[in-house]
């Protein structure tokens, strides 16, 4: 199964013609696992080796993995959820501070079995994975943080727009009207981030329509707008949690993978700030969505890296 | 609804290269009202008629609003200063007094210091300057989140395309603190203005220029104005750093806060608003 997925997976994004109508959903199963009061839907590869979950940013899904999860599928246990509030995962009234969004994650992760893991998170899903990281330092054992930023530690510049900040933090904490100006146009709000001028894709092509489709369609059910949106609405919250929790730097091993057409070395600049253990790497041609535009050369990343810490490979104590 | 008033008449003025629409009426030394965003000339109705017994009343729709021109660029203060000035001309007036509220407000500054000798008196009505000290740091104000919305070049257009009425009556009622200051229909008129081909361009486009209004302010701050200015806001919204923020551009400033009031002073505060702009103009 895991032998087959894998090729599966890959090969046909190498040769897919540009802007296919194949959306690769299909390759995938979705499950779902209660955890408190949440439902989540993830999908799992190659049960056999050490657990890595990867999160997702926004406004996408676990569907931002797909190409590559399949390739760390050989040596590891690959978990890929949609987070709280996006894709077929609940949409809950509230509690989409970092801080909550993790607790929840982890309850996910111990309903899978899963006590000690390794956490990728990409854009907003590496705060997500800071927030976890910083709360059970013992369970994670490796933090990746991809084209990523953090409140309190550098993200407040990135919102300044007049030392040239994006006009989306603004737009999207601003509440309600933007839900509504949104509504009916999300395949448009979805092209334009991720084709935008300023860290969208290196070659816009990389990413076809047909998924753009899929984020869009994940995006029109209901409370999705609002859920995306939320998790920009808190994040005063999570700037007052981030600057605590960074009093104590992270004690395991971290890579910071940046883009040099998306945020650069920023990442890695700002996880610096909050860990001990950091390793940098810099994907070149590529923009804000590694793992859909370089998903071998973002794959190779992990694995080496998961590879040379031992920390890694240690066996999750029982419970 | 009906957006005539008794006793003014319109007129389509040739600005230079744009065409000004202008309401005019009334007896006495010239006034001009220039309104802000997302509304047009009828932001004033409510006052025109008192102001028309003192003045000859001019109030103009912009650069990019209303019945005027939307051209494709010359949405900085300073040009849309000059559709103003060269209105003003084609009415026959050399010099007059100005009253400009948001937007329109930084047009009245604007042309304050670019046509001294024309500009006789100023009211700045519930607005932030481009130029002030505390101009950038403005931006980190959930209120004025639409600064960077509206300055990102044409997706907006998409998004608030057919949800006019939504966008603009969402803008009013975050901004108001009398939230009667807006009825239904009245919020229908600007957003119907809003929606006529190239308004909403022309109004995000003020935005967009702001960057160039900032540069221009630092610059004409350096030399302040030394003809009497008010400045006046609403206590919810601008009203208690307006007067401090004008004192960077003027040497002789008077106002402060209307009590109970957001952004909206002329519809929140019809009467408080006229009383002030009549004393001050007399003068």
């Amino acid at each position: 199964m895991v032998a087959k997925l894998a090729p599966l997976l890959f090969q046909p994004f190498a040769v897919q013609p540009s802007g296919g109508s194949a959306v690769d959903a299909e390759l995938y199963p979705y499950r779902s696992l209660r955890a408190g009061d949440i439902r989540f839907a993830y999908y799992r590869m190659g049960s056999g080796g050490p657990p890595i979950i990867l999160l997702h940013g926004w406004p996408q899904t676990s569907h931002a993995w797909r190409r590559v999860a399949g390739l760390l599928s050989s040596a590891y246990d690959v978990v890929v959820p949609d987070l709280p509030g996006f894709g077929y995962t609940s949409k809950p009234d509230a509690g989409f501070d970092k801080k909550t969004i993790a607790r929840r994650l982890r309850e996910f992760a111990h309903g899978l079995g899963l006590s000690r893991v390794a956490l990728a998170g990409h854009d907003l899903g590496g705060h997500v994975a800071y927030a976890y990281a910083a709360q059970w330092p013992e369970e994670v054992n490796n933090l990746i943080f991809i084209e990523s930023s953090l409140p309190s530690f550098g993200q407040e510049e990135a919102m300044d727009v007049s030392k040239g900040g994006s006009w989306h933090f603004g737009f999207n904490m601003a509440g309600d009207i933007s839900e509504e100006l949104v509504r009916g146009r999300e395949k448009l709000f979805v092209d334009h981030f991720m084709r935008r001028e300023k860290v969208g894709l290196f070659d816009s092509n990389s990413v076809s329509d047909a998924d753009i489709e899929f984020y869009a369609r994940a995006l029109q059910r209901p409370g999705a707008l609002r859920s995306s949106f939320s998790y920009y609405r808190t994040l005063p919250i999570d700037r007052s949690d981030n600057s605590a929790w960074g009093q104590t730097p992270l004690p395991m091993p971290v890579l910071a993978i940046g883009a040099d057409w998306g945020y650069g070395a920023a990442s890695e600049q700002a996880v610096r700030r909050v860990a001990k253990d950091v390793q940098g790497a810099l994907i070149e041609r590529c923009g804000h969505y590694p793992a859909e535009e370089r998903p071998d050369e973002l794959a190779r990343l992990i694995a080496d890296f998961l590879a040379k810490t031992p920390s890694a490979t240690r066996p999750a104590p029982q419970r | 609804m009906n957006t005539e008033l008794d006793g003014f008449h319109h007129k389509m003025l040739r600005a230079g290269d744009v065409k000004i629409h202008a309401v005019v009426g009334g007896d006495g030394p010239p006034l001009v009202l220039l309104h802000g965003f997302p509304q047009t000339w009828w932001e004033w109705h409510k006052i025109m008629p008192v102001l028309a017994e003192r003045h000859t009343v001019v109030a103009l729709d912009l650069r990019g609003a209303g019945h005027s021109d939307c051209p494709q660029g010359g949405y900085d203060k300073a040009t849309m200063a000059e559709d103003v000035h060269n209105a003003m001309g084609a009415l026959g007036f050399e010099r007059y007094a100005i009253c400009g509220h948001d937007i329109g407000a930084m047009v009245a500054l604007a042309l304050a210091f670019t046509h001294r000798e024309a500009v006789t008196r100023v009211a700045i009505l519930d607005a932030p300057i481009p130029g002030w000290s505390q101009w950038e740091a403005s931006f980190a104000d959930p209120l004025v989140w639409h600064f960077a919305f509206h300055m990102k070049r044409d997706l907006p257009e998409r998004l608030i395309y057919g949800r006019e009425y939504d966008y603009v009556s969402a803008f009013f009622s975050e901004r108001a603190f009398n939230h009667d200051a807006h009825p239904t229909e009245e919020v229908e008129v600007y957003a119907r203005a809003f929606a006529q081909p190239g308004n909403t361009r022309g109004g995000l486009e003020w935005y967009r220029a702001f960057p160039m209004d900032h540069a221009n302010g630092l610059v004409w701050k350096r030399d302040p104005l030394a003809i009497p200015v008010l400045a006046l806001g609403g206590d919810h919204r601008w009203g208690p750093k307006i007067v401090a923020m004008l004192e960077e551009f003027a040497a002789n400033v008077s106002g402060g806060s209307i009590a109970d009031c957001g952004h909206w002073v002329v519809e929140e505060r019809p009467a408080e608003t006229a009383e002030a702009l009549l004393k001050f103009f007399a003068q």
